[in-house]
């Protein structure tokens, strides 16, 4: 608790959305990712939110992590490709992340969007004092 | 308004009396500055008499004020040296920092210009 609660717990949600952003673009940017079948396929991250322990805003309680199996394609070309010509490729759908990537960005301009508009109440506060 | 921050004009003793005084409404503003440190929130409200000494006087409470006015520039100043090293996680970081120490000095400024005008206030009644 401060002066300036808002502008705190908003942060703590701005804090969240931008490691959900981090967490779609590592997704994104691993998307095309190819493996052995002998080795784990990457691993999608998600973020997992939860109310802060203090109970002032929001925190990542950690990261969970998607299915390692992956899914397998059969490329024979591939250098990487099995005996059988399969490889393993991450278990990301494009179109979800881009669902995400959506959600996150609105969400972290809404936790802005509120440190805006508290500080310009807090500055109207302050006027009335002068 | 009966907090214990009032107690400059409770020094006054001699003049106490004059509910006048009551009516300097500038020393109300003076009560921000429980608010400052997020502290004696809960005694200011639990409404302590005007003159009743808590140990806490005007000048800590006003120091304590400062401390963290102090704290969020230090912070908003160690993160600008992140923007400028190229560090920062995050520019949103920077740019609430910035403004709450910002409001936090716009807020000591209007708190001081308050007490200076009451100050000058009752320096005018001996004229």
């Amino acid at each position: 608790m401060s002066t300036f609660n808002v502008i705190g717990v908003a942060s703590t949600g701005v804090t969240v959305y931008r490691k959900w952003l981090d967490a779609v673009s590592d997704n994104i940017a691993n998307i095309d990712n190819v493996s052995r079948t002998s080795d784990k396929a990457f691993q999608a991250r998600y973020v997992i939110a939860q109310e802060a322990q203090d109970g002032n805003g929001a925190q990542v309680g950690g990261i969970a992590l998607g299915s390692a199996q992956g899914l397998l394609s059969y490329e024979p070309d591939s250098p990487l490709a099995d005996t059988e010509g399969y490889v393993r490729r991450p278990d990301i759908d494009l179109g979800g992340q881009m669902a995400q990537l959506i959600m996150a960005q609105r969400a972290y301009q809404a936790n802005i969007s509120v440190v805006d508009r508290a500080r310009d109440a807090y500055a109207a506060a302050i006027q009335l004092g002068k | 308004m009966r907090t214990v921050v009032t107690s400059p004009i409770g020094a006054i003793s001699g003049i106490s009396g004059v509910s006048g005084l009551n009516a300097v409404n500038g020393l109300g503003g003076l009560s921000g500055v429980n608010g400052l440190g997020g502290l004696g929130r809960a005694a200011a409200a639990s409404g302590v008499p005007a003159v009743a000494p808590s140990g806490q006087s005007f000048a800590s409470l006003l120091a304590q004020g400062l401390q963290s006015v102090q704290a969020a520039q230090t912070n908003a100043d160690s993160l600008a040296i992140q923007v400028a090293d190229g560090t920062l996680s995050d520019p949103a970081r920077y740019t609430m920092a910035a403004t709450e120490a910002q409001l936090g000095l716009q807020l000591t400024t209007a708190i001081r210009n308050k007490a200076v005008d009451a100050f000058q206030e009752i320096m005018r009644m001996q004229a």
